[in-house]
């Protein structure tokens, strides 16, 4: 189980996090939604360790993340879809998800685990020679998921991994997500600006503005109020729910 | 002399480039560090390889593999030192710093050598010096010989261990996105810890080679210069076109030589970086990025 308690966290002397607490439970799907810049990324980089929280804690089974550096928090099964993807992008599709299998116990399963991410994305193994720059946005956005997976995690942090994609794509890509979810038991922690999307498909959701959680609940709640939904979907409420 | 026994100088003197530009340019592509102190590290090395022939009559060549790891050594100590301060800036700020930091180690290095060996001119002269094989009227000196072979051994196994190793490729991707690769579990300082070092030991092998040609505690800047132009000329980040870069300078450095005189070597190298930054900065060679 994640346990984030009351976190601070800074950018030299900007404050980008004030006493954000939030837990996800095992094998559970958490939405942390919210505007562009209210502190969703710097979340998921605190908890993957790219950043260390001023202030708060950071539990994971016990284990204090924010004592521990980035290379680490991997070993012990949190991998992170970086926002925008983060290929190398003049490595091939192989290179990228060898490197994603970096770390002792999932490098020694390297190839089964290869058999595995090419099952579920196919298109990875027709492309597995080429550049990883020369990828279509969708591809890259799939290489990107694989590479993570080839750590085997326990906990995976998603970043916008629906950004700059088609509404197919996207509907596709979380299907895919949801269905490895399922049947591989990990535990999701994902930021997204689609928020109708997201929120079909997770349990709970954080709602984050300015840098401070201002709702949680139910995703499928969430879904249905009137405030979310006048928010983060455009939707005018009807005329009873007007404010 | 005949045209072709210029470029056979310009082969031997362009292989020689190559492995003087190999460390500066895995600093500069890797972590974004441009040491210009690069060419007063080969001095020392030169000095290293120079007093062990001098005093046990080790052999230049079979003083490599000590000078590299006296190097790898001090590369390490300079790192932990030095550039592990650096690591924390965004890659223009670590260029600008480390170019600030590696002027002040030339004045430490240049000054140091002095002090110690004083300004003398010096060189090792192993029995195979000045022997060459004639083929056709056309010398081939022994040592540019085992200079061009060493050059290319060293490319050769540079480029099998950057892309068929685990840790080459973990040095490849810290050098594109040390971000990403952090969140692969690669440990990036200690990536760069080796890297740094490493690129330092290369001033073993191109040291080695020039304490038989000249060695005095002023040579570093000129050896920089050459390194700077091959780094420019390959593209950075690009290892595996430093050494047809390095023959590519050697040769026309070699051919102006022949058309315009010795006055004129120099001149070569500079026109065709201007030219390459002006017409084509992204480097000669630029087609599939090595790093």
């Amino acid at each position: 189980m994640l346990e984030i308690d009351k976190i601070d966290v800074s950018y030299g002397d900007v404050q980008a996090l004030w006493q954000i607490s939030l837990k996800v439970e095992d094998k559970e799907i958490v939405a942390l939604i919210g505007s562009n810049g209210a502190g969703k990324s710097t979340v998921l980089k605190s908890v993957s360790g790219l950043i260390k929280p001023r202030k708060g804690t950071i539990n994971y089974d016990g284990i204090r993340l924010e004592k521990q550096p980035a290379q680490k928090i991997v070993e012990i099964g949190i991998c992170m879809v970086p926002e925008g993807r983060r290929l190398f992008p003049d490595m091939s599709v192989l290179e990228n998800l060898e490197l994603g299998a970096y770390l002792g116990r999932s490098r020694r399963a390297k190839d089964e685990t290869l058999n595995w991410v090419y099952e579920i994305f196919p298109i990875l193994k027709e492309r597995t020679g080429q550049p990883a720059r020369t990828l279509s946005g969708g591809e890259q956005q799939m290489l990107a998921i694989a590479r993570a997976l080839m750590a085997h995690p326990k906990l995976l942090l998603l970043d916008e991994i629906s950004l700059g994609l088609s509404p197919v794509l996207v509907e596709t890509i979380y299907g895919v997500i949801k269905r490895i979810s399922d049947s591989r038991r990990i535990t999701i922690l994902a930021v997204e600006q689609n928020v109708s999307v997201i929120l079909e498909l997770a349990n709970r959701a954080y709602i984050i503005e300015n840098g401070r959680i201002v709702g949680q609940g139910d995703a499928k709640a969430l879904l249905e109020s009137g405030e979310v939904k006048h928010a983060y979907l455009g939707i005018t409420p009807a005329s009873g729910e007007a404010e | 002399m005949d045209v072709a026994q210029f470029i056979i100088y310009g082969l031997i003197n362009g292989a020689l480039y190559g492995l003087v530009a190999l460390g500066l340019a895995l600093a500069f592509g890797i972590m974004g560090y441009l040491n210009v102190a690069h060419g007063d590290l080969i001095m020392l090395a030169a000095y290293g390889s120079f007093w062990l022939f001098k005093i046990w009559n080790v052999d230049p060549f079979l003083s490599i593999p000590l000078m590299m790891v006296v190097m790898f050594t001090a590369g390490a100590l300079l790192y932990v030192a030095v550039f592990s301060h650096l690591s924390k800036f965004i890659i223009l700020d670590r260029l600008k710093n480390s170019i600030l930091v590696t002027f002040g180690l030339i004045m430490v290095f240049t000054n140091m050598a002095t002090v110690l060996w004083t300004a003398d001119e010096r060189c090792t002269t192993p029995f195979y010096s000045g022997m060459v094989i004639d083929i056709g009227g056309l010398r081939l000196p022994y040592i540019g010989l085992a200079t061009i072979a060493l050059a290319i051994v060293i490319t050769l196994a540079l480029h099998l261990f950057l892309s068929k190793t685990y840790f080459g490729k973990a040095i490849r991707a810290t050098a594109q996105d040390w971000e990403a690769a952090k969140l692969m579990g690669i440990d990036v300082a200690r990536t760069y810890l080796f890297s740094f070092a490493f690129a330092v030991a290369t001033a073993g092998i191109a040291g080695a080679v020039i304490s038989m040609h000249v060695v005095s505690p002023s040579i570093g800047m000129d050896w920089t210069n050459y390194g700077l132009i091959l780094v420019i000329l390959a593209g950075v980040g690009n290892i595996n076109a430093i050494l047809p870069a390095g023959l590519l300078l050697g040769v026309v450095e070699a051919i102006s030589v022949y058309l315009a005189g010795v006055p004129y070597t120099g001149v070569a190298g500079l026109v065709m970086f201007v030219l390459v930054l002006m017409l084509r900065p992204q480097g000669l060679f630029r087609g599939r990025a090595a790093l």
